[in-house]
């Protein structure tokens, strides 16, 4: 199988204020690789350092959103280096997830979700990152599997599930590995569902909403709303992404994520869902 | 050391604590809130403790402060020096919110509670400190009479109130002793799921087997890791404040004798709560 760059994956485009994201392998599910979520926080960068942007809109192809950490790439990663544990795993978990978790907490544009679907892991970690997410129908869900795949809260999910969904929920559902529904979603996470059948015609109908709705505002006001909104929330964010970080270090240095990601890989145990 | 109206049992990952006096309807004293905090502390030292489990008995879950309890202030107010007096008054009423409200927050285990009935008051509090509450029924409410009684949210109910339900309901319920029923427990999601059963020790024992069922497979650390990674975010940092701040805003109450008053009317029948 030819190794795709990160570049073939997500691509990008500016529209006038809106700089678009879109996750672009489908057929994969839209599974990120370590490199992808580097890159995808390289784009957020690219996207704060144009003065033109003022909203930053996350889209995807396909059924899924994203359906998380790509397994064949932690485990060839686990199996194909010969560095010792704690510098294979500073590099290829803490660095990288730290790194990308601070790029959304600290992005100073309006974050929007197009959540066409499904979303697992650190990939759904950021659609709880993000501002404002749009559902294309009632049958997308978030899951965090991390206490089944031998793993703590990461991406900021033990801020950003507590505080915008509910503790007892959050708890629940972290806990037991359990999918958060669109039912539990809506009015928290999603504000609105557009209820529409094909992922593209989806991401048009957002994006076309978006124009309509800015025409006569103020841009500036718009993320000067969200510096004041997302202060305290950001605060949170970046305090506790290097404790989440290094508290999973320990889980990878032990071992446990790599032999239950292998038995993803290998079809030896499956999400609940 | 014990208590006859609480128990506990260790059932594989589940330290399961039971109220177990369902003819007073499950209230407790002082004495058994002190207990309870002995047994998380056991529970939590544990190590092969996942999850710390309430059940009660019979119709409530918990009736909240045992008015039988009162007596001890009566023994209180027998101290002749008045400084020896402030200080015993303190030590019974900052107890629950510094000693019990502290050992909820620093627990480690999950925290879940099978709400079998109604919870007044200390018992209310105790269901808004666990991180999972299941229901058996939708008649099941929680009632924090406070202000009908003329003291202040305790055990750390001024923060998980708001923060569960919202400043605007929180404030409207605390302030007016007003219950907060099953619709809005279960619309604001503090109720996960409800059994929809009649018995009480048919409920508790189908909770604890699906517990079994859903912790199947997960990695044990994991569950400890998540917990302690949501707590250090701001709710924990919350609960910590609340305990200064709800024992030093409840004690000028205690002192001036009114709750005393209000439960000795309570016990006496002279006083209800709202409902």
């Amino acid at each position: 199988m030819v190794e795709l760059k990160s570049e073939d994956k997500i691509k990008y485009t500016i529209n006038g204020p809106f700089f678009v994201i879109k996750l672009d392998n489908p057929k994969n599910l839209n599974a990120m690789t370590r490199e992808d979520y580097l890159y995808l926080g390289q784009l957020l960068e690219k996207s704060e350092n144009n003065p033109d942007v003022y909203f930053t809109v996350l889209t995807s192809t396909g059924r899924f959103f994203s359906s998380g950490a790509d397994f064949a790439n932690i485990t060839a990663k686990n199996e194909n280096s010969n560095d010792p544990e704690l510098t294979k795993w500073l590099s290829n978990f803490v660095a990288t997830n730290l790194y990308v978790t601070d790029m959304f907490a600290r992005h100073s544009k309006v974050l929007i979700c197009c959540l066409n679907g499904p979303s697992i892991g650190m990939s759904a970690a950021i659609v709880a990152l993000c501002d404002i997410v749009y559902s294309k129908n009632d049958l997308v869900y978030l899951l965090f599997p991390f206490a089944s795949l031998g793993l703590i809260t990461e991406g900021a999910t033990s801020v950003t599930l507590p505080r915008k969904i509910n503790d007892n929920v959050a708890y629940e559902k972290l806990i037991f590995s359990q999918p958060f529904k669109y039912d539990v979603l809506k009015g928290n996470i999603i504000v609105k569902n557009y209820k529409i059948e094909d992922t593209d015609e989806f991401n048009s109908a957002v994006l076309k909403d978006l124009s309509e709705k800015i025409k006569y505002l103020h841009l500036p006001s718009c993320l000067g709303m969200k510096n004041l909104i997302h202060s305290s929330l950001r605060d949170e964010i970046i305090r506790v992404n290097s404790i989440e970080v290094n508290d999973a270090l320990k889980f990878w240095l032990q071992g446990e994520p790599q032999r239950r990601f292998k038995q993803l890989l290998l079809k030896e145990r499956s999400h609940k869902l | 050391m014990g208590s006859p109206r609480v128990s506990y049992r260790i059932e594989g990952a589940f330290f399961i604590i039971s109220f177990t006096d369902p003819r007073y309807l499950n209230s407790l004293s002082f004495d058994d809130f002190i207990y309870i905090s002995e047994l998380l502390e056991k529970a939590d030292k544990d190590d092969s403790i996942l999850y710390t489990v309430f059940q009660s008995s019979g119709k409530f879950f918990s009736a909240g402060f045992k008015f039988d309890s009162i007596a001890e202030f009566g023994e209180i107010k027998k101290e002749k020096n008045p400084l020896r007096q402030l200080s015993l008054l303190f030590g019974t009423i900052s107890s629950q919110n510094v000693l019990v409200a502290d050992r909820f927050l620093k627990h480690r285990k999950i925290l879940i509670c099978c709400l079998n009935g109604p919870a007044i008051g200390l018992g209310a509090a105790l269901v808004m400190l666990c991180d999972i509450v299941y229901s058996m029924t939708d008649s099941v409410y929680l009632l924090f009479p406070f202000s009908n009684l003329a003291f202040v949210t305790e055990l750390s109910s001024s923060i998980t109130v708001a923060r569960k339900l919202g400043h605007s309901c929180a404030n409207e319920h605390l302030m007016f002793s007003t219950p907060i029923t099953y619709n809005e427990l279960f619309d604001k999601k503090v109720i996960v799921r409800n059994y929809k059963m009649d018995d009480t020790d048919e409920f508790n024992k189908k909770v604890i087997a699906d517990l079994q069922k859903q912790a199947k497979q997960l990695h044990p650390d994991s569950i400890i890791g998540i917990k302690n990674t949501i707590m250090t975010g701001e709710y924990g940092r919350l609960l910590k404040l609340s305990q200064a701040n709800e024992s030093t805003t409840t004690f000028p109450f205690w002192v001036d004798g009114h709750p005393q008053k209000r439960f000795q009317q309570m016990k006496n029948k002279e006083r209800r709560h709202k409902l």
